[in-house]
Order: structure tokens, then sequence, then C-alpha cells
């Protein structure tokens, strides 16, 4: 099953410049539908506006962090089935093990490279 | 002997109006009996030892306050927790760990672009399929080696803080010592900076670790 390239994409980060990188790698990779919101109150925001077919997210965001916003995801009924990245510094065990039991689909720890993203993407649908 | 009936002893002994009691009698001998001298004396005494205890209590209290003082300071200091010896959970060592670790990353990431770029100065332009990959490649690489400034401004951040940290206690200390107005008055939120505490650790925010203790993307992929 191929990854659909035109699907939207969603970007969460709260620094500029590591948005303009993952959508550059996005774009790298054939993704031409990307947007972007600074944490996790607008990108919940833009979800309930619009249908996303993958959210990536940071973790460490103010006011609403990137665990909020997966768990806010994972309980509403409209969101819950999107496939969420996380792509974050923040790498402890702990970390990871909250994460997932939240219901992420795959954790990145940066700094990652375009290979990573790509394979991370890959596994989250399946190909 | 109390110090308060030393102050009287001694206050007995010197005064410069006593000059015995033969003084006394010749001075007012048809008007005050040696009854009422005594008399007099006694409640002079009286008096005199009841503000002496007063004092005595007043320099205990003072005594008290500096303690508290003391006791107060020497909390501030534990609370910046500056250690030689052991370095675990201390701000301060944690904060200078950190820049180093900024430094590290910024130099790395300056060095990896500026291969990518003179990858991109060497390549052949007359092979154009080969140019355009080596081009393609180090793009990519110099839009990875970026990702620095994401993670080092959340280092920079957290050295922040605990200096904010470090320059509240050290006021705190300050105004306990009466000298804050040396250090200027700082606005600082106590309660805020304790909420802001607590919600990292329930939203399990540590931010960047080194290296040698983060988990590596191979054990997380383990886990998915």
């Amino acid at each position: 099953m191929a990854i659909d390239l035109q699907m939207p994409v969603l970007v969460v980060d709260d620094y500029k410049t590591m948005i303009r990188i993952i959508r550059n790698l996005l774009k790298q990779l054939g993704f031409s539908d990307i947007d972007d919101a600074a944490d996790g109150t607008e990108a919940l925001e833009k979800m309930r506006q619009r249908p996303y077919g993958l959210v990536i997210s940071d973790w460490n965001m103010e006011p609403m962090t990137g665990y909020e916003l997966l768990k806010e995801v994972r309980s509403d009924e409209s969101l819950l089935k999107t496939p969420f990245i996380m792509v974050t510094a923040e790498s402890k065990t702990e970390n990871v093990i909250a994460a997932k039991k939240a219901g992420v689909n795959n954790y990145i720890v940066k700094p990652f490279n375009a290979a990573t993203l790509s394979a991370k993407i890959n596994a989250v649908f399946g190909v | 002997m109390s110090k308060a009936a030393s102050a009287v002893s001694a206050c007995q002994e010197n005064s410069p109006n006593d000059q015995g009691p033969e003084a006394k009698t010749d001075m007012n001998n048809d008007d005050i009996s040696l009854a009422q001298v005594l008399h007099l004396a006694q409640s002079s005494v009286e008096t005199l030892k009841n503000f002496l205890t007063q004092l005595d209590n007043t320099i205990g209290d003072d005594f008290h306050q500096i303690m508290d003082k003391i006791s107060q300071t020497r909390e501030d200091m534990v609370h910046l927790n500056i250690k030689s010896d052991d370095d675990d959970d201390c701000p301060i060592a944690d904060a200078e760990n950190e820049l180093k670790l900024v430094v590290k990353a910024t130099e790395d990431a300056t060095n990896r672009i500026m291969e990518s770029a003179e990858s991109i100065m060497t390549a052949d332009p007359n092979d154009q399929a080969h140019y355009h990959s080596v081009v393609e490649k180090n793009v990519m690489d110099i839009f990875e080696a970026c990702s620095f400034q994401d993670i080092t401004g959340q280092r920079i951040n957290k050295v922040v803080e605990t200096l904010e940290f470090v320059d509240y206690r050290v006021h705190k200390i300050a105004a306990l010592l009466g000298i804050e107005q040396e250090f200027g008055n700082r606005d600082f939120d106590e309660n805020a900076f304790h909420e802001k505490r607590k919600r990292k650790d329930e939203l399990i925010l540590h931010g960047p670790q080194d290296k040698a203790l983060a988990v590596s993307q191979d054990d997380i992929d383990d886990l998915f």
C-alpha cells in the first residue's frame, strides 16, 4: 500500500525553524499539503476544522504540550484515528512509555534525519 | 548571678552619686528616716531590676530573630544546592553541563553545514545527474543540521530558568540580611515558579537529555 502524498499533514512545533525543517523534509519526501501550528491548542483548533492525514508534533510546547494534544486527540471521537508521530527532544524512557500509553503511533528523538522521518511515516502507514 | 543582678550590683558599686551612708544622713537628717531611705533604695533597685530584666528579654528576642534569619538563610542556601562533591540534582552543575552541550551542538552543526557546502562547491557541474544528487543530498544535510537550533534553544531556556531561580534565592538571602537595596528589587512569583515546576513534572517535561543518558532511537523503535 502506497502512502497518499496528497493528504494534509499538520506539523506542530513552537520553533519556527523546526517547522521549516520538517516542512522541507516532508516536501523532499513528496508531501505537498503541509500545514503548521505553534502549539497544541492551535493544532487542536485546526484539526477540528479540517481532517488531517497525519500529525507530526513536538512535545515541549506551551500552553498545550504535544503530550496533552495527543491525549485530547485520542479522547475525541472525530479525531482519535488520526495518525500521530511525536518528534521531540524529550528522550527519557518514561516519556516514550507515556506517549505510547496515550496512543502515539511512533516516536522520533531530535535531532533526526530525513531517513528516520521517512521510515517512521512508512511504519505508521504499514508501508 | 544573672546578667541583670550583675548590672545592678555594678551600678551600686560605681554610681558617682553614691557618697556613702554618712553623706545621706548629713544631707536630710531632719526630714527622712533611715527606714524611708532604705525603702526608697529598695524600690529604686526593684525598678532598675525590672528595667534590666526587660532589657535582657529584648536582647534575647534580638538573638532569636538573628537565629531565625541565619536559619532561613541556611535554608535558602540549601535550596541553591551548590555542591562541589556531588553534582546530582545540582542546578548550577546542570546549567554548566547544558551550556557545554550547547557549545558542542553549535560546533557540530556549523561543521556539518560547512562540510555540506564544501561538497556542493567541489562537485563537478559538468556531470549534471551526479551534481544534482550531490546538491540534493547536501541540502538535506544542511536542513537536518539546522535542527540544532531547536535543541540548543531548549537547553538555553533551562539555563535561563536556573539563573532566575538562583537570582531569586540570592535576593531572598540579601533581603534576610537587610542588604536587598544593594542588589535592587526583583519581581519573582514564587508560587508561579513552583506551579511551573509541578506542571513540568506532571507533563514529563525534562528537555533534551545528554546523549549518554538519553534513550536511543533504536531502543525507542523496539517499543513500537
